[in-house]
């Protein structure tokens, strides 16, 4: 009996001493939340395609690295909205290097891209807003409206912005991007969706108008926006707003 | 007694203790020593250990199965997926990324036993027959190697010795040098190699005009990205242009690579020519790989200890015992191809000027006169292959609809449309027979005579659901061993070799080179006109392929080309120049396949240009069920009509993303060696 109740305190006691090896992560869960907007040298939204189609937000978790420069850190990059905000809320509390990625701008204070440093704490929102000089400032002129075709129709014009240190990209193309969705971008109906038009210098400041590839088929509501880029390393594109359009069907060519 | 006994055995232990003391300074027997290696057996086994890892993009690329991209067997996804060339079912996307696979550490192993030989050799010259051709054989090796990094990374760390355990691990890191330097010790081991290597030939294996022949396409790259890739040109944190060249120096790789290439000539390597039949000729260049005199570096394979897969892979599903259906020509790219009715916009012409289908009498009516390249490198349907002859069919034409009829284009073919055709045409919905049956597992249709027969022809193309037939309507021929049998056609059984270096290619670098020298202010080189010379290049490669010829070098003129898909013949290649054009058109037609046009297009730098938005276009044959025969192999024939349009499955569309013209620097690597520096845009 005895050795009975000796046998079961060992197997508790070595039960126990194997437990307390689990102990859990203790490590804060990433709770710090980051958010902001970027806005054009106008201080208006910069418009820009959802997700990293068109620019991202790259951030640099530094509180390791600051003492020693031997530790690589890899950086992490933020989905945008179609008007130029991110919000990320999973991410570690930490000091962080955010800058504005690769988008369709000039590149900020001659140093690269240059980063503002925040520090994230948990259960904290952080707003960062960066304000930007786009290549192109897209203008809407007419916006989307149907033909007696059938038609989709729209027309915009733009301007070359300058930054002093920097020379212009030369332009590349435009395009009318028609889409399902509120998500209008890149990505849009290719059924739709024109060619690309080529754009010459000239033509700064002029209206330029395009039309869907194919009378619209389908009574629905269609978003609309215009994009343009420049020759430049990233081939980012500059947008005008989205603009939503319901089609009836007596718009509809017969 | 007792006790003498235990004397004598305790002495005798002791001796035997004592003795076996005595010799521990011994060479360990599981390890390879100096005089191991150093002889002419050792040397060659340690060779054959080095060009087994050699990064040779062959049959055996595989990001999916593979080390870093090599030596695995699945052989997909493949780079021709990704540049208008073709496409296959293990990525009908356009992620850019699968075929990025960090070759990184691989390399550095193999340069390190490269290194271990060039610098150990350097003690065994006068002793060791042969030294001085062994260690430039090694150089050759290590630059093949570096020319790997430097394509995909720019810029990488050199060294040229082994680094040794150190207590300081800072001593081990080492930073990259610029992507000039880099390329200036790839073309200075070449260089080497050329002087001291030997002539012999030795299938498999380098010799001097293989080092010409390899100096050739890495001075190309060299030269291209001078001229080409400044907007792309990038210094790192530690002030050394890792991606770029400076453009001045373009001119002068050019050169270095029109010379290098003349060298190989020395060789006495020629386009292969041996049958008389001009598709079944160039279809043996790649069947006679072992024997032709146009193979000037390839790769062997052996039942035993190296197979592949390609064969299985590759082949139309009917031609192979399992898998099969990775090889979807595109047919952008066979437009490409002279002998073809093309219409103004360069697309294949298979309506009339009214907009209605032309209709053609049997399935092999439509090729004809096609250029025999082009017979020599896809399948053509009613031809046999391997015992199955090709049936491609996307559907019937109902039973009563006469040939005669005026049946107008079903759907737009802008590259971009991708309606489906019953959403379409009303003409087409009612009108015309598709199935949504697996290809090979179809219920037959029975007509109104009784007679049964297939909607979808047994070798696609499918237009609805995936469902392991070729997506486009072509399927691919280059490399297909057409002497094995289907039963055969089984996954790791393949051994047919890979050609790495083809005399071909040789010939249009030495046009390229020679082109873009005589657009650039130097006419002659070597006593050789240059723009004379490019055509005769040229012009031999198309002989040999049954092309058109170039009838003067006005053809190869520095007039500005037009780069814009859809506006003429070829206009899916991009070019500063129309000379250049023809020449990145030739490459086209003859390397496709080869693992060759991705590189060409990432020195190019027009991939973003040429690859944006684009949706892939097949070709997709209808018959008439009306005046419809079956041919000797039981497939049905008659009336075809043609339609061109985007693909129906995989019709997302691409664009290449600028930072892929540099491949990313690995994470894992910039962990371990801190002085190693990201590439833009990562």
């Amino acid at each position: 009996m005895k050795t009975n109740i000796f046998h079961t305190t060992l197997v508790l006691l070595a039960l126990s001493l194997g437990f307390t090896a689990c102990e859990t992560d203790n490590y804060d869960e990433p709770e710090a939340a980051i958010t902001g907007q970027v806005y054009d040298h106008n201080g208006l939204p910069f418009q820009t395609a959802v997700g990293q189609g068109s620019m991202s937000i790259k951030i640099v978790e530094k509180s390791y690295s600051v003492s020693d420069s031997s530790v690589v850190v890899i950086p992490q990059y933020l989905n945008m909205t179609q008007e130029g905000g991110f919000t990320n809320t999973k991410l570690f509390a930490g000091t962080y290097e955010v800058c504005p990625w690769q988008g369709a701008f000039y590149e900020q204070d001659g140093d690269g891209d240059a980063a503002d440093v925040v520090l994230l704490k948990s259960g904290k929102t952080t707003t960062v807003n960066f304000s930007v000089t786009p290549y192109l400032t897209l203008e809407w002129v007419k916006e989307p409206y149907m033909d007696s075709e059938g038609y989709l129709n729209a027309s915009f014009k733009f301007y070359r912005n300058q930054k002093e240190g920097y020379d212009m990209p030369t332009l590349n193309d435009c395009s009318l991007y028609i889409s399902h969705t509120q998500y209008c971008g890149t990505e849009a109906d290719s059924n739709y969706t024109p060619n690309p038009t080529k754009l010459t210098a000239d033509m700064e400041g002029q209206e330029i108008s395009m039309k869907s590839k194919i009378p619209i088929r389908y009574a629905m509501h269609y978003w609309v926006r215009f994009g343009a880029r420049c020759s430049d390393t990233y081939q980012k594109y500059n947008f005008t707003t989205i603009e939503e359009i319901e089609v009836t069907s007596a718009q509809l060519a017969q | 007694m007792k006790f003498y006994k235990s004397i004598i055995f305790a002495s005798v232990g002791l001796g035997i203790s004592l003795a076996s003391c005595q010799d521990l300074d011994i060479e360990p027997k599981n390890m390879i020593s100096g005089t191991d290696v150093y002889n002419e057996a050792g040397i060659t086994a340690y060779m054959a250990g080095l060009y087994k890892y050699l990064p040779m993009e062959d049959f055996r690329v595989s990001p999916s199965t593979g080390s870093e991209g090599f030596n695995g067997w699945g052989c997909m996804p493949w780079d021709m997926w990704y540049t208008g060339e073709s496409v296959g079912s293990g990525d009908t996307g356009w992620t850019f990324d699968n075929i990025v696979k960090g070759y990184w550490s691989e390399a550095y192993k193999e340069i390190r036993y490269a290194n271990d030989l060039i610098n150990d050799l350097e003690s065994y010259k006068g002793t060791l027959a042969g030294a001085e051709e062994w260690q430039a054989e090694a150089r050759f090796v290590r630059a093949y190697t570096y020319f790997a990094l430097v394509k995909r990374y720019g810029g990488v760390p050199i060294l040229t010795e082994s680094q040794l355990m150190t207590d300081n691990e800072e001593d081990l890191y080492v930073a990259r040098s610029s992507h000039q330097e880099c390329i200036d010790f790839i073309l200075e081991d070449l260089d080497y190699a050329i002087a001291n290597m030997t002539t012999t030939k030795i299938q498999g294996r380098a010799n001097r005009y293989v080092a010409a022949a390899f100096k050739s396409r890495a001075a190309l790259y060299a030269g291209s990205v001078a001229r080409y890739g400044g907007t792309y040109d990038y210094v790192d944190e530690n002030g050394v242009q890792v991606m770029g060249i400076p453009s001045t120096l373009a001119n002068d790789y050019f050169q270095q690579a029109y010379e290098a290439s003349l060298l190989v000539d020395e060789g006495g390597y020629s386009l292969y020519r041996g049958d008389s039949q001009k598709d079944v000729n160039f279809r043996n260049v790649f069947m006679n790989a072992d024997n032709s005199s146009e193979s000037i570096f390839i790769r062997q394979y052996n039942i035993n200890n190296n197979v592949h897969s390609f064969d299985c892979v590759y082949s139309p599903p009917r031609m192979a015992s399992t898998y099969g259906d990775r090889y979807n020509v595109t047919l952008d790219w066979v437009e490409l191809f002279d002998g073809l009715p093309l219409d103004e916009q360069g697309r294949i012409k298979t309506t009339d000027d009214d907009g209605n289908y032309i209709v053609y009498d049997g399935e092999q009516a439509l090729w004809e006169n096609a250029e025999p390249r082009l017979l020599g490198s896809i399948m053509i349907p009613g031809r046999t292959y391997k015992g199955v002859t090709l049936d491609i069919r996307s559907g019937l034409i109902k039973e009563g609809i006469s040939p005669d009829t005026k049946i107008a284009k079903f759907v737009a073919d802008d590259a971009q449309t991708t309606l489906a055709y019953k959403n379409a045409s009303t003409w087409f919905a009612s009108n015309v027979l598709t199935t949504t049956d697996e290809v090979r597992k179809q219920n037959p249709l029975t007509l109104s005579s009784g007679e049964q027969i297939y909607i979808n022809g047994l070798d696609g193309p499918s237009l609805e659901g995936s469902l392991r037939s070729t997506y486009t309507g072509f399927h691919g021929l280059k490399w297909i061993n057409l002497n094995w049998s289907v039963a055969e056609t089984q996954l790791h059984r393949s051994v047919n070799s890979w050609i790495d270096i083809r005399y071909a290619e040789v010939l249009l670098n030495r046009a390229e080179a020679a082109i873009e020298l005589a657009q650039n202010g130097v006419t002659s080189v070597n006593g050789h006109n240059l723009l004379d010379d490019a055509m005769t290049c040229i012009n031999d490669v198309r002989d040999r392929a049954g092309a058109d010829l170039l009838t003067s070098t006005a053809e190869l003129s520095s007039e500005t080309h037009l780069n814009e898909r859809m506006t003429g013949k070829g206009s899916m290649v991009f070019a500063p120049t129309k000379g250049l054009h023809v020449v990145r058109v030739e490459r086209y037609k003859e390397l496709a396949f080869e693992h060759k046009i991705y590189w060409d297009l990432r020195r190019w730098f027009t991939f973003h240009d040429q690859i944006k938005s684009y949706r892939r276009r097949g070709l997709y044959p209808f018959l008439f069920i009306d005046e419809h025969t079956v041919n000797e192999a039981g497939n049905p024939t008659g009336k075809w009509i043609y339609d061109s349009r985007v693909v129906g499955i995989p019709n997302g569309a691409g664009s290449f993303p600028t930072s892929r013209y540099y491949d990313k620097i690995p994470d894992s690597q910039r962990k371990i060696n801190p002085l190693l520096t990201q590439n833009n845009q990562y």
